[in-house]
């Protein structure tokens, strides 16, 4: 009997798995930590009951007994150790939306095995079924970026001029698409401090021979009425058809809205909240502040500049995903039919 | 019938306008009855018309008939077609029947035709005269002192002032009424369609009516029950939908209790049958609609009455139907008020200062108030209410002060100085339509509307049983047992509905129905 293999810790993967390659979503690195978590954890347990198959219990007995571990116990313990990992991974200082809204939506698409399966005594093959689950579900998730970009094609036309805000991959991804298919265009981008994100979108768009610009935050006002359409991604999509993203995507959506240019949300499925805010100080704290600042300033969080806002579904014209092209109030139903 | 722009309602007696010729009433209207009996459906058992007796015994003289014209004729005959469907045999005490209103209306619709031509036609004269008398000049002048003299419209016998009669003609509207010092309930309109907001016309009929299935109602085919009920609401001892679906519910259950089955059909055709002439005695048949939520909750129950399978036990269908409805009124009573009132707390909870605003009394918003007030130390709470409307905020106001919750009262006029000190509001309602529209009481929609206007959230507690597939409701129209006065509130003004399912934003009300199948085609 080899010895059991080392916890995992689902925490330590994520950063390692987005340490390896920058580029990745984060939702996909929170979902592959957690297929880990599953691989690992299956092989933990049936260990385990191997070890104790040298008690004194009759055959047939011990046979019952660890099939009915194997029905109960485990399965219990499965999940039980799935949302362990899930609150560590929460434990980020990156964005929790997406880390939040990615596991559960993988728990919930992995443990939807049919009854008969459940009830066939054979534990290792309902492991199996939920790792093979989660490997299709993985697959879906890495084509979500380029479903994206191919919906999002139609929307950019020749010498249109295209404002975005800070960093976000899905964007970055369906503009060199729109590129390498010989679209002419122009993007503006915000600097978007605190963090300077927005440089690293623009130095980005310009190595592959995108006609850049870098404008300050407080210059969306002014450079509003020369731009064609308005893109952001998502850290996360509400209930109610608002997004939550980089500080100071309202502003630019109110600003927007004023001067009636359309404004699209590109964000994969995996993003979609279970949450229903009603204005700002109702979107929950973990969403607003990073984990190491709740831990340290619980009490003060006045001080603290939020690092998200809430942008609500008034202001956005169509959300863009990997599942189609909605309207902000078509959300809320897509939504029930994911986490149903 | 089709709703005209200027409805009239019934003549007062002391008409300005003098019966113009002997009316041959009894021929004619028999006349008009025999058409529109020639034209009532095939379903149910109308009696046959008493209308001709009832008609004479009605205020015959004071109707005045031009019944020498040939457009009188035209226009009997374009009646029927859309009277169609009307019991004309129903004298439930009106005083007044449908044949006499309608002949009432034709009357004054042809005085007015009347009128017209003959301004045209003076005026043709005028000009030919070349009397070049300029009509807005001369009214102008004229008008204040007519009405200082409170004239009645002239009749085509005054050829004095022809401009101005054309003025008064085309308008629609005579220029002379009464004013009492109150001005808002005593109002006496001499002619015309004028009537304060807050009661309803009750003669006034719906443009599209649905059904279209008579029975006629007597003491002999309606359980007691339902004219409990009918004389609960009148005497507004049930206030709202709410209490009013609770006591439903009740009767129901009274009714299939004391049911027994026609020898001759199954059971559930045979309560179906009877169940229509009470619904048919509380409706007016079909007249007045029943109230939205009432509506579901009937049709819930004929299907259940016609998936029952008749091979069982007479009395066990009847403890399954029994059962089936104290389910409902345990699930969208019980079970559904406790799970509005968790969420609506889980989200006061994440709100820094609670102020709510609310208006008159929901039920369910009070219980919400009372639960919260348990759990939170900082509440507040701000009631607007309607002093025209039976004032129920004060009802509320008694028993959150007895809960010593500090809370703020103003009447309708105050919302704006309301709306600033509070921080969400709280509103409930009496239906959801498709679109997301919220019914609810007259004078939410000021509350949500100034919400708007200072960017507080609005939450509407609603209960998936008043979830209904239609988009559009009769507002004015009054229905079948409430008569409290309601209105629309446009579904961007709201931000989220607190259902017992969840939490939902006003445009996915479709998903509800069809979570909860209370669609049309289910």
């Amino acid at each position: 009997m080899t010895d059991p293999k080392p916890e995992i810790s689902a925490l330590k993967m994520f950063e390692s798995l987005l340490d390896k390659d920058p580029e990745k979503s984060m939702g996909l690195a929170a979902i592959e930590a957690l297929l880990e978590v599953l691989k690992t954890s299956t092989e933990n347990i049936s260990l385990k009951l191997n070890s104790t198959n040298s008690s004194s219990l009759s055959e047939n007995l011990q046979d019952k007994v660890t099939s009915l571990t194997d029905k109960t116990s485990t399965v219990q313990g499965l999940t039980k150790d799935l949302s362990n990992a899930v609150d560590e991974m929460m434990r980020t200082d990156r964005s929790s939306a997406t880390v939040q809204s990615a596991c559960e939506l993988f728990l919930r698409f992995s443990s939807l095995i049919s009854q008969e399966k459940l009830i066939d005594a054979n534990f290792e093959a309902v492991k199996c079924e939920y790792v093979k689950r989660g490997n299709v579900f993985i697959k879906r998730i890495e084509k979500s970026r380029s479903i994206i970009a191919k919906c999002f094609r139609p929307f950019i036309r020749s010498n249109l001029k295209v404002l975005t805000h800070s960093y976000s991959k899905v964007v970055l991804e369906s503009l060199l698409e729109s590129k390498a298919h010989g679209c002419v265009f122009h993007v503006f981008v915000t600097e978007s401090q605190p963090d300077n994100s927005g440089r690293r979108m623009a130095e980005k768009l310009r190595q592959s021979g995108i006609q850049t610009t870098l404008i300050l935050d407080s210059a969306v006002g002014y450079i509003m009425e020369s731009i064609d359409i308005v893109v952001f991604g998502a850290e996360g999509v509400m209930e109610t058809g608002g997004i939550i993203n980089k500080i100071g995507t309202l502003g630019i959506a109110i600003c927007a809205k004023a001067m009636n240019k359309p404004v699209y949300v590109m964000a994969e499925s995996i993003k979609f909240i279970k949450e229903y805010p009603l204005n700002q100080s109702d979107t929950p704290n973990k969403f607003k502040y990073r984990y190491s600042t709740l831990e340290s300033k619980k009490d003060a969080l006045d001080d603290e500049h939020p690092l998200t806002d809430y942008t609500p579904p008034q202001y956005l014209n169509l959300l863009i995903t990997d599942l189609g092209i909605f309207t902000p109030a078509a959300v809320g139903d897509e939504l029930i039919k994911l986490y149903t | 019938m089709g709703k005209k722009k200027g409805h009239n309602k019934p003549q007062p007696a002391n008409s300005p306008i003098a019966p113009q010729a002997v009316p041959e009433t009894p021929e004619k209207l028999n006349a008009i009855a025999e058409q529109l009996k020639s034209f009532s459906p095939k379903k149910g058992q109308a009696t046959p018309p008493s209308t001709p007796e009832g008609s004479n015994s009605a205020p015959a003289a004071a109707l005045p008939l031009a019944t020498s014209t040939p457009k009188a004729q035209e226009k009997a005959d374009k009646r029927p077609a859309k009277a169609k469907g009307k019991p004309e045999d129903l004298n439930d005490g009106d005083g007044k029947s449908r044949a006499d209103i309608e002949n009432e209306r034709k009357a004054k619709k042809l005085e007015k035709q009347m009128k017209k031509e003959a301004a045209t036609a003076k005026k043709k004269a005028d000009a030919a005269a070349g009397n070049a008398e300029k009509p807005p000049k001369a009214p102008a002048k004229e008008a204040p002192a007519n009405k200082g003299q409170k004239d009645a419209p002239k009749t085509p016998q005054q050829p004095s002032k022809p401009a101005l009669k054309k003025h008064f003609a085309s308008s629609d509207s005579s220029d002379s009424f009464n004013m009492t010092a109150n001005g808002s309930k005593n109002v006496s309109f001499k002619e015309k369609n004028i009537q304060p907001s807050n009661q309803y016309d009750l003669t006034e009929r719906p443009a599209i009516r649905v059904s279209s299935y008579f029975v006629h109602a007597t003491p002999h085919n309606v359980h007691p029950a339902f004219r409990r009920l009918a004389a609960k609401c009148e005497f507004k001892k049930l206030n709202g939908v709410n209490e009013l679906l609770l006591a439903f519910h009740k009767t129901l259950i009274e009714f299939v209790e004391d049911y027994n089955p026609r020898p001759d059909l199954p059971f559930s055709e045979s309560i179906s049958l009877d169940l229509q002439p009470q619904l048919c005695c509380l409706s007016d048949n079909g007249v007045h609609p029943f109230p939205q939520a009432v509506g579901n909750l009937i049709r819930l129950f004929k299907k259940q009455i016609h998936e029952l399978d008749n091979t069982k036990e007479i009395c066990d269908l009847k403890t399954y139907l029994k059962e089936w409805i104290e389910n409902s009124a345990y699930y969208n009573f019980d079970l559904a008020e406790k799970a509005i009132v968790e969420f609506t707390i889980s989200k006061l909870k994440s709100m820094a200062h609670r102020r709510i605003l609310t208006y008159s009394r929901c039920p369910i918003v009070e219980k919400i108030i009372l639960t919260a007030a348990e759990q939170f130390n900082d509440l507040h709470v701000y009631i607007v209410d309607d002093p025209n409307n039976g004032s129920r905020g004060k009802t509320m106001l008694e028993s959150l002060s007895e809960a010593s919750i500090p809370c703020t009262y103003g009447h309708i006029n105050s919302i704006g100085y309301l709306v600033h000190q509070a921080s969400v509001v709280l509103l409930g309602c009496s239906a959801i339509l498709n679109t997301g529209r919220v019914v609810a009481l007259r004078g939410s929609s000021l509350l949500a509307l100034s919400a708007q206007a200072v960017n507080i959230p609005v939450l509407v507690a609603a209960k998936t049983c008043t979830f209904v597939d239609k988009v559009r409701l009769d507002e004015h129209l009054s229905t079948a047992l409430l008569r409290e006065p309601i209105e629309t509130i446009p579904e961007d003004l709201v931000t989220a509905l607190v259902t017992d399912l969840r939490i939902v934003p006003p445009s996915s009300a479709p998903a509800v129905l069809k979570a909860k199948q209370l669609g049309y085609d289910n």
